[in-house]
């Protein structure tokens, strides 16, 4: 197997496997992967789940932004 | 008025080109086609008065009934929603629908096209309404439109009605259907069909990559246009019956939809891929959009025991393969 088809697999493992809790690592594990392919082509077949663990980060990030912000809200005082 | 009409049709297998039959996408690549193949799981549906006078449809592959009393009241958001939508077309009361499918549900092989099909001609039949093939298509695939609530594509009613190896051309007069003069059953010794046991992900569908490809996206538009010129590969590998070429287009047409969206494939659909062809498989690809569902490989006919095997090893189950050559069936007493 040669170091680009490596490097595509666990790209593409990483986003199979990824969650919410470790897609920030993820993601950076898949950066620091993709700086080791040098063609262009090869940067390209990954491009796809490079944006796909962006995206989730993004979806799992914007939810639990949502989440704490439903959390810290004060309640509405009740009318007396 | 008839009292018993019994009507299926054919599911299918894509080679190439599936997607781009989202309007408007194919008009944004010219010369778009896809390739498929009518196969012998069929979707089956039966109609006869109802002994109540309600209206009733059932569903034999999950066990389930509809009933109302009248078409206007007939529930279009419930797991019948499809063929509620079709009854409430052709208002129909006083009848009891039942309908089967031989696909797995989720398959990627057009299952429920296939059933649209065979419940519409079947309807269209039952109230006297002749509609030639092009009307049934479109009222298919609106009524399709209207139960998923997005565009959907136009290749899959084609081998529905009229089985058979085709092209289906897409261009900005419509959409035209060429039956290719394919030896069947040389064919049919170098094609096995697998069901993953990943029923297709909702997560993955052509809506995204059709709203990503008209908000502008360059990469969907060059993987598109690599699709294109796949599909007119194929077909004429396949009609050239060159199946080492054929078998390349396959791979080149897989490599480039998975390009397409990271949830095409999955561990399993790779995993089951990476075994048929280490077992002798030339080319498999996921049918369909991909996440889940049925892969169809290209093989050597030498080495289809092996490729069988693989399949079944991996977990994955064998389904029935043969082209289907009679597409629509209509059967009808009065």
């Amino acid at each position: 197997m040669t170091k680009e088809t490596q490097v595509f697999a666990e790209i593409k493992q990483l986003y199979h496997e990824t969650s919410a809790e470790t897609v920030e690592s993820d993601l950076q594990r898949a950066i620091e992967l993709l700086k080791k392919l040098n063609s262009e082509e090869d940067r390209i077949r990954v491009a796809v789940y490079m944006d796909g663990l962006s995206q989730l980060r993004s979806e799992w990030i914007l939810a639990a932004r949502r989440k704490a912000k439903r959390n810290t809200t004060t309640p509405r005082r009740s009318a007396r | 008025m008839p009292v018993h009409v019994k009507t299926s049709a054919p599911t299918r297998i894509d080679l190439a080109g599936g997607t781009l039959d989202i309007w408007p996408l194919y008009l944004f690549h010219p010369g778009a086609q896809t390739i498929n193949v009518a196969i012998g799981l069929r979707a089956t549906c039966s109609i006869q008065p109802s002994q109540d006078g309600r209206i009733h449809i059932t569903s034999k592959d999950t066990g389930t009934t509809l009933t109302a009393d009248h078409w206007q009241e007939l529930d279009t958001h419930g797991a019948h929603r499809l063929l509620a939508h079709i009854a409430r077309f052709f208002q129909v009361d006083n009848i009891s629908i039942t309908t089967e499918a031989a696909s797995p549900l989720g398959a990627g092989i057009a299952g429920s096209s296939a059933l649209n099909i065979a419940v519409c001609a079947g309807l269209a039949h039952w109230t006297n309404a002749n509609y030639p093939p092009d009307q049934l298509f479109t009222l298919a695939m609106n009524l399709e439109a209207q139960t998923l609530r997005i565009p959907t594509g136009v290749q899959d009613y084609r081998p529905a009605v009229y089985g058979g190896i085709a092209a289906i051309e897409l261009g900005a007069l419509g959409i035209r259907h060429v039956p290719l003069d394919i030896n069947l059953s040389d064919f049919e010794r170098r094609i096995v069909l697998a069901y993953s046991g990943d029923s297709r992900s909702s997560g993955i569908n052509n809506w995204d990559i059709t709203k990503r490809h008209i908000d502008g996206s360059d990469i969907i538009a060059k993987h598109f246009d690599h699709i294109t010129k796949i599909a007119a590969a194929t077909r004429d590998a396949l009609i050239r019956h060159d199946w080492a070429e054929l078998a390349t287009q396959i791979k080149l047409e897989w490599q480039e939809r998975q390009a397409l969206d990271p949830k095409v494939t999955t561990p399993a659909i790779d995993r089951l891929i990476t075994q048929a062809e280490a077992a002798g498989a030339l080319a498999g690809k996921v049918c369909g959009a991909g996440g889940g569902g049925c892969v169809f490989f290209l093989i050597d006919p030498n080495r289809r025991d092996d490729v069988c095997q693989a399949i079944i090893k991996s977990g994955s189950q064998l389904l029935e393969s043969s082209v289907d050559i009679d597409g629509l069936s209509l059967n009808s007493n009065t």
